[in-house]
């Protein structure tokens, strides 16, 4: 484990540094994970300036939220980024040289380039967070803070799970890049917002069909102690944090699995 | 790199209208071949559009109307910005981009019709595949979105002359955006920014109506109004009479200024070429 974590890093690293030899793409890169987060938030700030509430939600509840599902996506894309790119790799038999090298595949590719514009992201998230944390007046515990922390690392966790599942369907069918966009949306656009005004069967599709729910409107209900106003049980949202153990360690084992079909076409 | 001394070019815009033409035709077959690209696309757009209403809708809860406006207008407003920003999209920045990058804009601009009516070309072509098929997902936008017929008579014509700007100033703004892979070779950052800026100050996610003060000043200083408020507003019959000539108005002057700084830009861009390939 630990030395899986020396080389993790040692492969991170290895690709932050050929990223910083384009210093002004870089910048460019981390503005526009920004800018692109961040529009998002924008809106809501200019409805709730007009409207004081969504769904009885605040604006600065609903920044907490937004905040909260940023950084778990800001770290998600940090830490496995590149799995976007398996697509290519497999298509064009680049993949090849993944599986003959004595590092775990999965490894090599996740570390291949270092993800810039996910520092945006990230970053977005910090700030926004911070500044809606004000707002929204969380009592914190040294026990809401380990939650925070554990959610933030779950919510990197089911995105990625489910990105990686994905990306294990390229071994048989070698697209699936509009299947990673839409899902990609659904993530960054319905995850961002008090769920009660998708109605009943919505919500229960994006919990437990696509589990956008887990990633950040469930745990937020229980950082701003809103967790009445679900429509499961509470449960749920005290244990979301693991819902992205389990769905990362799904989604290994069907990758585990796929890698098997791995015909490396071209050949 | 040697490039072959350049075909005398036709003489006068007539003569050359075959060769706009084709690169037009030979653009729409290869956009159609990425119609699963575009269908994904058009999923992507819906998704949108139905968030907009589900959150506008708890937005509104019971209120009436809000600055004059009831949910079903503003709405309808919303579904229609959001398809209109999508098929009325510049489809030439990456294009050029690529060429610049990889170096195959010597032989494009040896070719017998300039460059910038290659590019003119490709965005025609590009928007004769987009539009019918705009056209063919406007019940799924009725469906997921909310949709109405023009305030009137008068603002449906007027509102189609609007659109008609609003694609002039796109097609610049493409452009430009493309030429600024002169200097940096690199234009996706720029694209991406683009696209987030123009949604929202076109009135893509909140009608301009509802900006806060300082916010609606800046947003009418953009050219992005042009590009979907300005044309929807006229459509559901926001802006009337004298108002709706005044926003033509307006994008016929952004129309003229991109014009003029598209001719300037290129043609510093073109004595860059020079000082690369020399």
């Amino acid at each position: 484990m630990t030395s899986m974590l020396r080389l993790y890093v040692a492969l991170a690293g290895a690709g932050l540094r050929s990223e910083l030899q384009y210093r002004a793409n870089f910048v460019i890169w981390i503005v526009t994970g920004a800018v692109y987060q961040l529009t998002g938030f924008v809106f809501v700030w200019v409805v709730l300036t007009r409207f004081e509430a969504i769904a009885g939600w605040t604006l600065g509840e609903v920044a907490f939220l937004y905040g909260l599902r940023l950084l778990g996506h800001g770290a998600g894309l940090l830490m496995f980024n590149r799995m976007i790119e398996i697509e290519t790799l497999v298509r064009e038999a680049e993949f090849d040289r993944f599986l003959v090298r004595p590092v775990p595949t999965l490894l090599q590719v996740v570390t291949r380039r270092f993800p810039v514009n996910a520092l945006g992201d990230f970053g977005g998230g910090v700030v926004l967070f911070l500044a809606a944390n004000s707002l929204a007046g969380v009592d914190w515990s040294p026990l809401s803070l380990a939650f925070l922390v554990l959610t933030v690392l779950g919510a990197a966790l089911v995105e990625t799970g489910i990105k990686l599942a994905i990306a294990s369907l390229n071994f048989r069918f070698l697209s699936t890049r509009a299947l990673v966009r839409v899902v990609d949306d659904l993530f960054s656009n319905f995850g961002n917002y008090p769920m009660r005004i998708f109605g009943g069967i919505l919500q229960l599709l994006l919990t437990f069909a696509l589990p956008v729910a887990f990633v950040a409107y469930l745990p937020a209900t229980v950082l701003l102690a809103r967790t009445d106003e679900l429509a499961i049980h509470p449960a749920f949202a005290y244990l979301a944090p693991l819902a992205g153990v389990v769905i990362y360690g799904l989604a290994y084992l069907f990758w585990r699995g796929e890698l098997r079909h791995y015909q490396s076409s071209g050949h | 790199m040697t490039v072959a001394a350049p075909a005398p070019r036709p003489s006068g815009w007539t003569a050359r209208m075959p060769a706009y033409a084709k690169v037009t035709a030979l653009t729409a077959e290869t956009v159609f071949t990425y119609r699963f690209n575009i269908a994904f696309e058009l999923v992507g757009l819906f998704l949108q559009i139905f968030l907009l209403k589900v959150v506008w809708t708890a937005i509104y809860a019971d209120r009436g109307s809000v600055e004059g406006a009831d949910l079903a207008t503003l709405l309808t407003y919303l579904t229609i910005a959001n398809l209109q920003i999508w098929v009325v999209w510049p489809e030439t920045t990456w294009l050029l981009q690529r060429k610049v990058r990889e170096g195959k804009i010597a032989q494009d601009l040896a070719r017998p019709i300039g460059l910038i009516g290659q590019l003119l070309g490709h965005q025609f072509g590009s928007t004769l595949v987009f539009l019918p098929i705009a056209l063919v997902a406007l019940p799924v936008a009725f469906l997921v979105g909310v949709l109405g017929p023009p305030a009137s008579i008068q603002a449906g014509i007027l509102y189609v002359a609007s659109v008609a700007l609003a694609y002039g100033v796109v097609t610049w703004i493409g452009l430009l955006m493309g030429m600024i892979a002169f200097w940096t070779l690199e234009t996706s950052g720029m694209q991406a920014i683009y696209r987030f800026a123009n949604l929202f100050f076109a009135g893509g996610l909140v009608p301009l109506w509802l900006f806060p003060g300082p916010l609606r000043a800046v947003a009418e200083l953009l050219p992005f109004q042009t590009q979907a408020h300005i044309p929807v507003s006229i459509y559901i019959g926001r802006i009337v009479g004298v108002d709706a000539l005044r926003g033509l108005a307006v994008q016929a002057i952004w129309v003229v200024l991109l014009g003029l700084l598209v001719r300037v830009v290129w043609s510093r861009a073109m004595r860059r070429v020079v000082i690369q390939g020399g």
